[in-house]
């Protein structure tokens, strides 16, 4: 029996899928992770997407559906401050018009298998930060040119 | 000519204002209710941080006290009347630069330079800190051993949170806000209707 992921799990693995499919397509040597402890450990360059949190809001006055906001962090670890922007710029102008939002299903005897179904959009709602991180001075390693990308999307039928 | 518009009874007298003193008026309650408002966000947005701050905190049992970065956040908040508007800010870089410098580290996670930044303190009942030792509680504190943290600190994002928050809080206020304006300003439309002025 096939058990089913819910909603922001969805939503984290879609954004992922999207953006592994097109980095795969126009870079090279780029990895594309899903947690920060994940990041700190693969080879620069890397991306890490997130799903932070979830701000829901009611769909209208007396409704008891909530309309889910989540908050994605897109994370950028590059080796050089150019391929830090270019990076950037390419995930931004990616991200900007949302993706396929799919839901996803483990089958029963092979759960590293995922099942993919299309199931409506992901749509980004606002930006929230794009810019450098700079934790402190004189950084090494992987916090040396890194770039982060928050963003709000919605999940639309 | 002078226009008197009555607007309330006192003492069982009927007091007049001029069109001049009701626009005054309502400049100053529009005002006064974004002020009210947003420096509630503002608290609420700081209230939200400080709720995931204290919640990732490892503390001795029993240690119930504010955190030093959320007193700062808190104390950051100011209210400024620039003229032509409000204007409320909650985020302090430079006092936060200065009295809590690990906030970015805290907030996007990260490798922690240890040059200048180490943090001193103890575990269990004094012990310094040992490679591979577990199963004791750190204890925050000046003149003891020097803590240098070797694995990457993963970030808390409590920024995100709780500026992802305020976006979404933002949009209804602001809805809330404009229909206030708006009955306000139809009033004003229908009061100058009835007294036939420009």
């Amino acid at each position: 029996m096939a058990s089913w992921f819910r909603t922001p799990r969805n939503a984290e693995l879609s954004i992922l899928y999207y953006l592994e499919t097109e980095l795969s397509n126009d870079w090279s040597g780029v990895t594309l992770v899903k947690s920060f402890k994940n990041a700190s450990k693969a080879s620069l360059p890397v991306v890490c997407v997130e799903l932070l949190d979830d701000n829901p809001i009611w769909r209208e006055i007396g409704s008891h559906e909530l309309i889910d906001v989540f908050g994605i962090s897109i994370d950028i670890f590059a080796t050089s401050n150019g391929q830090r922007l270019d990076l950037a710029s390419y995930v931004r102008d990616k991200i900007k018009d949302g993706c396929v939002f799919y839901t996803h299903s483990q089958q029963s005897g092979s759960p590293q298998t995922l099942v993919r179904t299309d199931a409506g959009r992901i749509q980004v709602a606002s930006f929230l930060e794009d810019r450098k991180v700079e934790i402190f001075d004189n950084v090494e390693g992987h916090d040396r040119f890194r770039h982060v990308i928050s963003i709000q999307v919605r999940v639309t039928q | 000519m002078r226009l008197r518009i009555t607007t309330q009874v006192k003492k069982g007298k009927k007091q007049g204002v001029t069109l001049a003193q009701l626009n005054k008026t309502l400049k100053s309650t529009m005002t006064s209710g974004f002020r009210i408002g947003t420096t509630r966000l503002a608290k609420q947005t700081v209230n939200r941080m400080g709720m995931i701050i204290d919640g990732s905190r490892k503390r001795p049992k029993g240690y119930s006290g504010e955190s030093n970065l959320v007193r700062i956040l808190r104390e950051s908040i100011d209210v400024n009347d620039t003229g032509s508007g409000v204007r409320v800010s909650f985020l302090d870089k430079k006092k936060l630069d200065n009295e809590a410098p690990y906030w970015r580290l805290l907030n996007y996670g990260g490798i922690h330079p240890a040059k200048g930044i180490a943090v001193p303190g103890f575990f269990g009942s004094g012990n310094r800190p040992e490679r591979g030792g577990a199963g004791e509680t750190f204890y925050y504190g000046r003149n003891n051993f020097v803590m240098v943290p070797q694995k990457p600190i993963e970030g808390i994002r409590y920024l995100n949170a709780g500026i992802g928050w305020l976006n979404t809080q933002w949009g209804k206020f602001s809805r809330k806000f404009n229909k206030t304006v708006k009955a306000t300003l139809k009033q004003k439309t229908a009061a100058k209707q009835m007294f036939g002025m420009k």
